[in-house]
């Protein structure tokens, strides 16, 4: 450190001024752009939260947060979320283990099979188990209640359990994929030692894997709670008629109920303060409870670890995998497809009532047309400047290093923990006209600034990571060697971590494309995206129709992810 | 010479058809609407198909979401980013006047428009006449289905009727409203309605599928939604009831200070027009006009028209809209 320091510092001399103000350029540059784009909205929140035309005023948010509805939309949200985790990860950790560690056959297509749930928009998964299992008229309930003659509905999946059912089934894999790959990696002598020394089967699992592959299943558990406290579409189709109310799901509704005033937005401001409490309490709770220590052991990727034979558990389980597979990633996707062809709504699922004028209708409808263009377009750019934008920033941490990097790391990685509803309150706040006129409302260009907020973080992330491997001795070659500054980061730096940057890149272009918790408050009349064209659709009583927008958008995220799959060949599809 | 003569009449045609387009209407137009997307569809083919150098836009949502929206748009002195606003019935209209957001127009169209049907100031027209009646589940006889307001406090419908919200949708809002204001059914109504589990869906094309789906038998709904539905093949049937009877008119009124002030008159011109509204007719919605045929017979129906104070309603809509959520615990 010190050694390189001192080259810094010859090489500075040797450059005199303009090394310096180059580096300065980029820390300021980084500094104004993450002021913009997240510091802004953030600050804005709490100011309306508790100002109003200047002045301190309180009463709203303390008549806000103590409302009996907004306190129990919270305890939902902290339920769901809750439930959800602690479910989601002991799914994600057994699946992990059967499938990294056991003889169990077919194993590589079961992994990828197991990968799907992540790629696809919670919210269709909803619609499907809605149109399946709603309390009151679902397809297989109505069905169920013929075979059997009973007298009321079996299954209710509009309630809390259902939510918590349908959000498990899209996130264990979370837990899932970070866990197979610590398994991968996790030294196998020390299995192999405990069990020289007369540890049986279970006592190995309990005292060496899981100990090992803790942090994982700790940053993998992480995910899940934060994605689910901040999530909308799930609660807002399953539990929104009948009036089981999460925080954001609140906050949808506060705005739009309030007639679009601004105290309607101030109260979601209000309530956004509320949600981000929750969701910084169930942070710390969470390192408390998971506290991810370090295990240098977990080495690369050279050994093998043994597999456990399953014997006779080995049908029985692979049967439990395959029908997990079947009622999670098939199940949905049919009864989406099926609905799709439907006539009208309601209708026997026979024959006689299919047709094709429910895509005849998405495709002439200007909103579908414009709907996936839009998303394209948002999801595309916001890709590319978050790809830049985050390996500037992590350029700025990890190797200028300037005074306050700390201070940059935080603030880029807020809006992680902040949830997408409340990013978009801020938005709204901050850019429809009140910060130097600046008036984006209504256009695709709030979409894209919530966007670029919501998602720089992953950028940020990945590239980090990668220009950690890149020693700064490579640069300091290049320099020696008479290359300018901006030649060593050109030829050096960049082509090295460029791999990093495009799966940066794929990070954040897939989840955009398949967002609606963002973009539900900050459409205009020609900014829907995709998800908050199927929303609307669905909303609207249009259940055929949004079927079918549904069947076509998960085409595309196929087709996506499998060109994704191959652009990256060696990295698993993201 | 001759060619001197053939260029100038080549000039002069040039100029003519230069002349002509540019007379022609072009550009933009862009409509708010909470109709239903299909008739939306309807309309915008028909129009472009008769000034097909115009690109007619709308935009859909529920009539609470749109003046949501509207609000939004017009805040700290905004202009709204359409030309024209057609939502389901008039109750929200007096308020868009007071706020100075309409621009008075009277079509040439309203000749065969009842003068009831215009606002007295020219702010807005109806465009076509909404009613709200009962619609059913096939499941049930048609004998049996509920045929006035008071039919569906009976107990054998408990838990068994949906309606819309009416903070999401204005019809409904209209029609609570009037029911509210009407002595004959007022709060208590509202309170019987409750009481006999009658629940609330977000939108009004929603609360007709959950009729058509059979999660409730009943539902409180309107006729040409309905008659949609229905036209696809939905299970369900719709009548109106034999008496207080419940009609909107729809009205259409152009944005003070739209970007296309000119395509805006033009569009409520062509929605006013027989031809505009035998589109309208075409798909299942019921005309305004005097000279449009249809299987509707709205003369009967306005027979038994229930009375609507107007004043009234554009005074307490607010507190009838509050008295609704506080009975339904909202």
């Amino acid at each position: 450190m010190k050694f390189r320091s001192g080259v810094s510092a010859e090489l500075a001399a040797v450059d005199g001024r303009k090394r310096l103000n180059m580096d300065k350029v980029m820390t300021v540059v980084c500094f104004i752009l993450l002021l913009i784009i997240v510091v802004i909205p953030i600050v804005m929140i709490i100011y309306n939260a508790f100002f109003n035309e200047g002045k301190l005023e309180v009463e709203m948010f303390v008549e806000q947060v103590t409302e009996s509805k907004n306190l129990e939309a919270m305890w939902n949200t902290l339920k769901i979320a809750v439930l959800a985790t602690i479910l989601g990860t002991i799914m994600g950790v057994f699946y992990a283990w059967l499938l990294g560690r056991s003889d169990i056959p077919a194993k590589g297509l079961m992994r990828a099979l197991f990968n799907i749930p992540y790629m696809f928009p919670p919210f269709l998964g909803a619609m499907a188990w809605d149109m399946m299992f709603n309390g009151r008229s679902g397809y297989i309930n109505k069905w169920l209640v013929q075979l059997f003659g009973l007298k009321g509905m079996p299954i209710n999946i509009n309630s809390v359990w259902g939510i918590v059912f349908v959000e498990v089934s899209y996130y264990f894999p979370f837990v899932f994929m970070q866990v197979v790959s610590a398994l991968e990696r996790m030294d196998p002598t020390l299995e192999e030692s405990a069990r020289i020394a007369g540890a049986k089967q279970r006592q190995v699992i309990w005292k060496i894997t899981l100990p090992l592959v803790k942090p994982a299943i700790s940053a993998g558990a992480l995910l899940i709670l934060t994605t689910s406290l901040a999530h909308f579409g799930v609660p807002s189709i399953l539990g929104y008629a009948k009036g089981i109310y999460t925080l954001p799901t609140r906050i949808y509704a506060v705005i739009y109920n309030s007639g679009g005033s601004f105290d309607g937005i101030r109260q979601g401001a209000a309530l956004s303060v509320m949600l981000v409490v929750v969701v910084a309490a169930a942070l710390i709770l969470q390192n408390r409870i998971l506290s991810a220590g370090n295990y240098d052991i977990i080495k690369g990727k050279s050994m093998r670890p043994t597999l456990i034979k399953l014997r006779g558990a080995k049908i029985p389980l692979f049967l439990l995998a395959i029908l997990t597979l079947v009622l999670i990633v098939i199940v949905p996707l049919v009864m989406i497809v099926l609905i799709s062809f439907l006539k009208a709504y309601g209708l026997p699922l026979e024959f006689k009532n299919f047709t094709l004028a429910q895509y005849e209708k998405v495709f002439s409808a200007n909103g579908t047309i414009d709907s996936i263009r839009n998303s394209l377009f948002v999801s595309i750019t916001a890709g590319i400047i978050c790809m830049f934008l985050g390996t500037l920033v992590a350029y700025v941490v990890q190797k200028i290093r300037p005074k306050g990097k700390g201070v940059l790391e935080v603030i880029s990685m807020l809006p992680y923990a902040i949830p997408g509803t409340v990013l978009s309150i801020g938005v709204i706040l901050a850019w429809s006209g009140r910060i130097a006129g600046i008036n984006l409302y209504n256009t695709i260009w709030i979409i894209l600034v919530a966007y670029l907020a919501r998602y720089l973080s992953f950028s940020m992330k990945t590239s980090s990571a990668a220009l950690l491997q890149v020693h700064s001795s490579l640069e300091e070659a290049a320099r020696v060697c008479g290359a300018s500054h901006t030649e060593s980061l050109a030829d050096i730096t960049l082509p090295l971590i460029r791999p990093a940057m495009v799966s940066g890149f794929f990070l954040i272009f897939l989840p955009a494309m398949r967002e609606v918790t963002t973009s539900i408050l900050l459409y205009g009349p020609y900014t829907r995206t995709l998800g908050v064209q199927i929303y609307s659709l669905r909303d609207a009583g249009m259940i055929p129709q949004a079927a079918a927008l549904a069947t076509v958008a998960i085409g595309i995220i196929i087709i996506l992810n499998t060109i994704v799959t191959k652009l990256t060949k060696d990295r698993k599809g993201v | 010479m001759k060619k001197l003569v053939s260029l100038i009449l080549a000039i002069a045609l040039t100029l003519s058809v230069c002349a002509a387009l540019a007379d022609a209407p072009s550009g933009k137009v862009m409509l708010y609407s909470s109709m239903q997307e299909a008739q939306l569809q309807a309309i915008e083919k028909a129009f472009e198909e008769k000034y097909p150098t115009v690109d007619m836009e709308y935009y859909y949502a529920g009539g609470g979401k749109l003046v949501t929206k509207m609000t939004t748009e017009a805040q700290d002195g905004g202009q709204i980013a359409s030309d024209l606003v057609w939502l389901g019935d008039p109750s929200d209209y007096e308020a868009f006047k007071a706020n100075g957001w309409l621009e008075p127009y009277i079509s040439p169209e309203t000749e065969h428009i009842a003068k009831e049907y215009i606002d007295a100031d020219g702010y807005y027209t109806a465009g076509r006449l909404v009613t709200m009646g009962i619609a059913w589940f096939i499941g049930v006889d048609e004998a049996d289905a509920p045929k006035t307001w008071n039919d569906l406090l009976d107990p054998k419908w408990n838990n068994q009727i949906i309606m819309t919200d009416p903070s999401q949708a204005s019809t409904t809002k209209y029609w609570m409203a009037a029911m509210m204001q009407n002595p004959k059914y007022g709060e208590a109504y509202f309170q019987a309605l409750k009481d006999n589990g009658v629940e609330l869906e977000s939108g009004t094309t929603a609360t007709h599928n959950r009729v058509a789906d059979a999660s409730y038998q009943v539902g409180i709904c309107l006729d040409y939604v309905s008659a949609n539905l229905i036209a696809e093949g939905s299970p369900m049937a719709f009548h109106y009831t034999t008496e207080d009877v419940i009609t909107m008119t729809s009205p259409i009124a152009i944005i003070k200070g739209c970007a296309n002030p000119d395509n805006a008159r033009l569009l409520m011109d062509f929605i006013l027009s027989k031809e505009g509204q035998e589109v309208l007719v075409a798909n299942n919605l019921v005309s305004v006009r005097d000279d449009v045929e249809m299987q509707v017979d709205t003369s009967a129906i306005a027979a038994i028209n229930m009375e609507v104070d107007y004043a009234d309603l554009g005074a307490n809509l607010q507190n009838y809209l509050d008295t609704f959520n506080k009975i339904f615990g909202k």
